[in-house]
């Protein structure tokens, strides 16, 4: 019964995707690509200065090294997901012949984790869309949801590197730039896979909270009492 | 039968016209990460790399014979990408210091297959020497219980945050002092406009700002007494495939090491061009009574230095465990002794202590045209440094020992104290030169104004 529910719900979600098939492409492709100029975006404000290196990396090529030399496959993906794409950053010319200070990685692994944050986020939106008849309060619950979920997902998926933190991209990279404290910072490193997953998770039950089949019952009856209440000013 | 016959006949051929055939040149990648801005690496990194000493043992017979060798080096600015490169087999053997290596060593461990092999040191300060705390240079902080309250940044993860943390535990302030996080080169720029009351780094980025006239050392990673070493990590199926290329690269690391010993003043100008890195802050490295024994064997000390450091890391960064017996090796450090007719144990067994080591060394003057001069007493040196005030020469830097701890010092950072007997003693910390002024019914001076006294009159 309970996989008969979630099946509708799936279709309708994916309904919903192909009847806006390119709205939910251009809001992907969006959400992914806005999200890298942000992160760039920070690091400039941050630091106060433009880019003045960028680096392009053999992906491919690195990634069928890794396949070829790594003997168990279970240690492929951990390693593939460090692999560099792009890299645009600011070289520091003060001392020696030059230190990459801070950079904007662009890890092929978490542009796949990032689009498909921005696909959820998108369908979301479209399914928000579509529910118009919903109550302010189912909307701004899902809008909630949805808002805290892209966060989580947004935050641990950053690859920005700075020249401390021995200079690896990683996602606490940027709750240093906005001031955390060292230990604090790495105290919660940790946690950033479970952040993923709960941001993730968010998303997806939002989505099939919104994505009701038409004339579910107890949804419907929800929304009715739900506008009911508004009406009578309980939200207010 | 007739098929027998054939194929023996044919395998005959075969045998017999393979040895005479040009075989096929298989190509022996190797790629090194290293770091030409952390000097303790040098031996294994810049120099190897610009004096091509790894082509020169490279072997070249018996299944080596057909080979050709792709050699690769890459620059990084820290530790840490050099380990991601190696887990991603892009880089064979990696150059980084003590908790970058532990790091390395127990990512590797962490995974199902792929394991890395500490194979050999390039240099060490026993007391830890080369990790320091700076403050601008106009500070009125003088020793490290003066950061109580106060911000220091220091690059989180290095050989240098690890001495802080111990530092601060040693002092009872850990939570006390707010911690930031800052790279050497924005750490550098902070100290030099005095945004941040304190910078803890590694090697060599005290003596920059010291050499610039930004900084002033504090606090020195000989006081934390953990000593500060370098090594060289090799991916454990390169070097199993490659025994002889392992050993050859070690050789050289060795004769890196010889070179910068016999040729002080002709290797830290070489080394300024290829790193950028000043020649007179290489050369408080690099000479005789310098902060850095070049000496590529693994001690016991030096094992449980990393298993110290291991801790610490443990407790701050909850990196996975480290099986230090299956990581540490002296089989291919011990072979290039051999093949180089050098006596391993002996290396092994001698530990250079600077206070000890560098007693008695002469104090130096560096005449940026005539060299390094050496000078038996301070009242000489002052007296040459006054004199040759006099003429306009240009000195290009002075060097004195701490009376404290043997490290060897700018004379314009050190802090001179002049007896009422009319000696002099150099030191690094105002505290311990206050404390020898009283004890002497002396005075701390700066080198100005010692070299005042000096000043021929007409």
């Amino acid at each position: 019964m309970m996989a008969l529910a979630l099946g509708s719900r799936l279709a309708v979600a994916a309904g919903t995707i192909r009847s806006r098939l390119g709205l939910w492409l251009a809001l992907t492709a969006g959400f992914t690509v806005g999200y890298y100029l942000l992160l760039m975006a920070a690091l400039i404000v941050r630091f106060g200065a433009l880019p003045n290196y960028a680096t392009a990396y053999n992906w491919p090529k690195n990634v069928w090294t890794i396949f070829r030399s790594t003997p168990s496959f279970s240690d492929v993906p951990p390693i593939v997901a460090e692999e560099y794409l792009l890299e645009f950053g600011y070289m520091n010319y003060d001392y020696g012949h030059g230190i990459s200070e801070w950079a904007l990685n662009i890890l092929p692994y978490k542009v796949m984790l990032v689009a498909v944050l921005a696909g959820l986020l998108a369908v979301n939106i479209l399914l928000l869309r579509a529910k118009s008849a919903c109550s302010t309060a189912t909307r701004f619950k899902a809008g909630t949801a949805t808002g805290v979920g892209a966060g989580f997902v947004a935050l641990t998926s950053a690859t920005m590197s700075w020249v401390v933190c021995c200079a690896t991209p990683s996602w606490i990279v940027g709750l240093s730039m906005l001031g955390l404290g060292v230990s604090a910072s790495f105290w919660i490193e940790p946690i950033g896979p479970y952040l993923t997953m709960g941001g993730y998770g968010l998303l997806a039950a939002t989505a099939l909270a919104l994505a009701t089949p038409p004339g579910t019952p107890a949804t419907s009856a929800r929304d009715q009492q739900d506008k009911i209440s508004s009406a009578k000013g309980v939200h207010a | 039968m007739k098929h027998t016959t054939l194929g023996f006949g044919l395998g005959l051929a075969l045998a017999v016209a393979l040895p005479g055939m040009p075989a096929l040149a298989k190509t022996i990648d190797i790629a090194i990460g290293h770091q030409s801005m952390c000097t303790d690496t040098y031996t294994a990194g810049i120099v190897v790399k610009e004096k091509k000493l790894l082509e020169k043992y490279l072997p070249k017979d018996g299944a080596y014979a057909d080979v050709d060798y792709n050699i690769t080096w890459a620059d990084y600015s820290s530790g840490g990408p050099i380990t991601n490169q190696m887990l991603a087999n892009k880089l064979n053997i990696g150059v980084m210091g003590d908790y970058p290596l532990i790091v390395n060593g127990a990512k590797f461990q962490e995974t199902d297959s792929l394991r890395t092999l500490y194979v050999a040191g390039t240099g060490y300060n026993l007391k830890g020497s080369g990790n320091a705390v700076v403050v601008p240079v106009e500070s009125d902080i003088y020793s490290f219980d003066q950061l109580k309250g106060k911000s220091v940044s220091t690059p989180v993860g290095s050989a240098a945050w690890g001495m802080l943390l111990k530092a601060m535990q040693d002092e009872g302030i850990t939570e006390e002092v707010s911690l930031k996080n800052q790279s050497p080169a924005v750490g550098a720029a902070n100290i030099a406009a005095g945004k941040i009351d304190a910078h803890s780094d590694f090697c060599p980025w005290s003596e920059i700002m010291e050499f610039r006239g930004t900084g002033r050392k504090i606090y020195d990673g000989s006081e934390a007494g953990v000593p500060y070493l370098h090594g060289v990590v090799v991916r454990q199926d390169f070097a199993e495939e490659y025994p002889e290329v392992v050993t050859a690269f070690l050789k050289a690391v060795i004769e890196a090491g010889q070179w910068i010993e016999e040729n002080p003043s002709e290797a830290v100008d070489l080394m300024e061009k290829w790193t950028g890195v000043e020649k007179e802050v290489l050369y408080i490295y690099f000479s005789n009574g310098g902060h850095l024994t070049l000496d590529p064997t693994i001690k016991d000390g030096w094992v449980d230095a990393l298993k110290f450091d291991h801790t610490v890391l443990v407790k701050e960064k909850a990196i996975p465990p480290l099986d230090f017996d299956a990581w540490i090796t002296e089989d291919y450090i011990k072979a290039a002794y051999s093949d180089l007719g050098l006596d391993y144990e002996a290396d092994k067994a001698t530990v250079v202590d600077p206070e000890t080591a560098n007693a008695g060394l002469p104090v130096e003057i560096w005449h940026s045209r005539d060299g390094i001069l050496t000078y038996e007493s301070l009242p000489d040196f002052l007296k040459a440094v006054a004199e040759f005030q006099g003429t306009g020469a240009k000195l290009n830097a002075t060097y004195v020992y701490d009376k404290s701890t043997g490290l060897k010092l700018f004379g314009k950072t050190a802090y001179f104290v002049h007896g009422e007997d009319g000696t002099y003693e150099t030191f690094l910390r105002k505290p311990e030169a206050e404390a020898y002024a009283a004890e002497v019914k002396g005075e701390v001076i700066d080198l100005p104004t010692a070299v005042a006294a000096f000043v021929p009159t007409e």
